[in-house]
């Protein structure tokens, strides 16, 4: 349905988009993630058509976008960032004159008009003037003129930005069905948007594909990465229980988690469990383990990693880095954002030449977390249950201790 | 054809569904009729003449199309609405063009509400219809120019307030280089050239005079086309920016 083929798009010395390349089929629910600026946008924006690549190409319903854009137009829904609509037309008019100039014959608007109010849930503001609206109202609207010539294709890009939890799940659940009988593709830089509604996730950053997969796909690429999380009690510093867990032999390496309590993240070296010795440790030294977890890497951790180290190939821990930006983190991961803004930190330390870009990242990160708060708090309770990276256990543990 | 239609009457809807187009209209009107009317009448002997008038509307017309226009281009590119117009299956030359057709449409209604003086006049006295007629014709394809000239600044930035202040200038700049007075201090074949080329007002001082001369319409029609052609070549630079 979507074929995409050495994409470059360069403003100047900026290349947004640096040789991306995918194919997505009908039917797919495809979540386009990447941090701010990672080049989403720009790549949307070639697939509408809006743009021309500078290089490379993109056939989209079997046209190609810079030669038959217009074929590409007629059947692709677009809801561009930040809901551009015209604020002083009705509801009721936007979308006649979206259906009129999407070629929707005129017998059908009424039709298609009734059907979109429904799915989108417009209906009750369809004679009032889009700029009074609220920004979840005008997110409908924006989706209801993606959708008014009933496209194959939908993209949709940060569907759910300044929204309230509540929108967001009404907008993520209209986003999922919508995805049973058309192609889809959302971006975002909310990780457990993708998690939610899509099927499979592209993740791009600086302009280049660094993962592509279903979520299990991409999870078991992290898969080494998974730890445990052990809480201990009894006597000893946690100095001491910290090194006796590191003398283990299945135990690649061990992190303290919260400020509080004895609570360690365990990553085990390649292949091995280390419970049972794990077990026979405390049974020696008269601990008891009060709370032992390990699950699969969230899309978050993936995204992290490869994000900032730039391939999908498991790399050599930096343990001893995360270590260090332990004491940073436990006081303020109160929600993803700020998790951005530390990335941005740590990276400085894994390697000095990015310092700049990625601390741009961290800023912006800062920035938005005003209008994201609320998503973010949610966020993080949908997927207590499944971190697993050595931070975001640290900041869980730390969120459940406040609690 | 039904598209364009649809687009136009978008366009048109934006003028009159807020104030801007009955701001224009009254302002223009109140303009054109206070000052206007005070020449008329201050003519002496009295006579049933619309010259003092036509002579003042191109001037207005410097200003009220380029602030009819500033809003055209400039914020769609501002709101981001640009996005949505131009990946629906629409053209730019599509879009282009409907926007230009809807500011000028918002103008020929402008300077038509001046007819009811011509009326007035005609009444009182015998008024020259040959004169009007020309006059209003030159006006409207003058208006044209300065329209085009308006959405071709618009497209060039984001803020109104700028593509207005260019617009307003660029009309100016047109308008003097044709003005007797200031040809008269050129060199001769630099006045021919200013007046020939540049020359907005000149072109219309033939339609003041009731003659309604082909090679004057030709000219209007090239200056509006180019100004067009610019603005689509404009929007479609995003492309390749």
């Amino acid at each position: 349905m979507i074929e995409v083929s050495n994409l470059h798009k360069h403003y100047g010395p900026i290349r947004a988009v640096n040789g991306i390349s995918f194919s997505i089929d009908r039917g797919e629910i495809v979540g386009f993630l990447g941090p701010n600026g990672a080049g989403k946008s720009t790549t949307m924006k070639m697939l509408t058509s809006y743009i021309a690549p500078t290089r490379g190409s993109v056939r989209v319903a079997g046209f190609d976008v810079t030669t038959d854009s217009m074929n590409v137009r007629r059947r692709v829904g677009y809801l561009p960032e930040d809901t551009p609509l015209y604020k002083s037309m009705a509801v009721i008019d936007f979308l006649k004159f979206v259906a009129a100039v999407r070629e929707v014959p005129a017998r059908r608007v009424t039709e298609r008009l009734r059907r979109v109010a429904e799915v989108c849930g417009v209906f009750d503001v369809l004679g009032q003037t889009i700029g009074t609206l609220s920004k979840g109202y005008r997110q409908r609207v924006g989706l209801a003129q993606a959708l008014i010539h009933d496209p194959d294709i939908l993209i949709l890009d940060e569907p759910t930005t300044g929204l309230d939890p509540n929108q967001i799940i009404e907008i993520r659940n209209v986003i999922k069905a919508l995805g049973e009988e058309k192609t889809l593709i959302l971006s975002t830089h909310i990780l457990p948007e993708v998690e939610a509604t899509c099927d499979r996730v592209i993740i791009i950053d600086r302009g280049m594909v660094v993962g592509d997969g279903s979520q299990a796909d991409l999870a078991k690429a992290r898969k080494a990465q998974s730890g445990f999380m052990v809480t201990l009690a009894g006597k000893g510093s946690d100095a001491e229980m910290r090194s006796a867990l590191e003398k283990l032999d299945e135990v690649k390496s061990v992190a303290k988690a919260a400020s509080e309590g004895h609570t360690f993240i365990v990553t085990p070296a390649r292949g091995e469990d280390p419970r049972l010795e794990l077990m026979r440790l405390c049974v020696d030294k008269e601990w008891t383990i009060q709370e032992l977890t390990g699950h699969m890497a969230s899309l978050e951790d993936i995204f992290r990693e490869l994000t900032q180290r730039g391939g999908l190939a498991p790399g050599a821990e930096d343990e001893d880095d995360e270590g260090d930006n332990k004491s940073e983190d436990d006081g303020e991961d109160e929600d993803d954002e700020n998790d951005d803004g530390d990335e941005g930190d740590k990276k400085s330390d894994d390697d000095g030449e990015d310092e700049d870009d990625k601390n741009d990242e961290g800023d912006e990160g800062d920035k938005k977390s005003d209008d994201e708060d609320d998503e973010d708090d949610e966020d993080d309770e949908d997927d207590e249950g499944d971190k697993k990276s050595d931070d975001d256990k640290k900041s869980d543990s730390g969120d459940e201790e406040k609690k | 054809m039904y598209k364009t239609w649809t687009l136009y009457k978008r366009e048109l809807g934006e003028y009159f569904n807020s104030p801007i187009a009955y701001i224009a209209i009254v302002l223009f009107l109140a303009l054109a009729g206070f000052w206007g009317l005070s020449k008329i009448f201050n003519v002496e002997p009295p006579r049933a003449d619309m010259r003092p008038l036509f002579e003042l509307m191109p001037m207005f017309l410097v200003v009220f199309a380029p602030a009819l226009c500033m809003r055209l281009l400039a914020e769609e590119k501002s709101s981001g609405t640009m996005e949505l117009l131009i990946t629906m299956p629409v053209g730019d030359w599509q879009v282009v063009f409907t926007k230009f057709l809807a500011a000028f449409s918002v103008l020929v209604l402008m300077v038509l509400c001046t007819l009811p003086i011509a009326f007035t006049m005609a009444k009182m006295g015998d008024l020259d219809w040959g004169v009007v007629v020309g006059s209003y014709a030159g006006l409207l394809l003058m208006g044209a120019c300065y329209i085009s000239i308006g959405l071709m600044a618009s497209s060039w930035f984001k803020s109104q307030v700028l593509a207005f202040i260019v617009a307003a200038a660029i009309c100016f700049v047109f308008w003097l280089l044709g003005w007797e007075e200031v040809t008269k201090l050129m060199p001769q074949k630099a006045a021919v050239i200013s007046r020939q080329i540049f020359g907005l007002d000149y072109h219309y001082r033939n339609f003041a005079k009731g003659i309604i001369d082909f090679r004057d319409i030709i000219y209007y029609s090239s200056i509006a086309a180019c100004c067009l052609i610019l603005t689509g070549q404009s929007v479609q630079s995003r492309k390749w920016r």
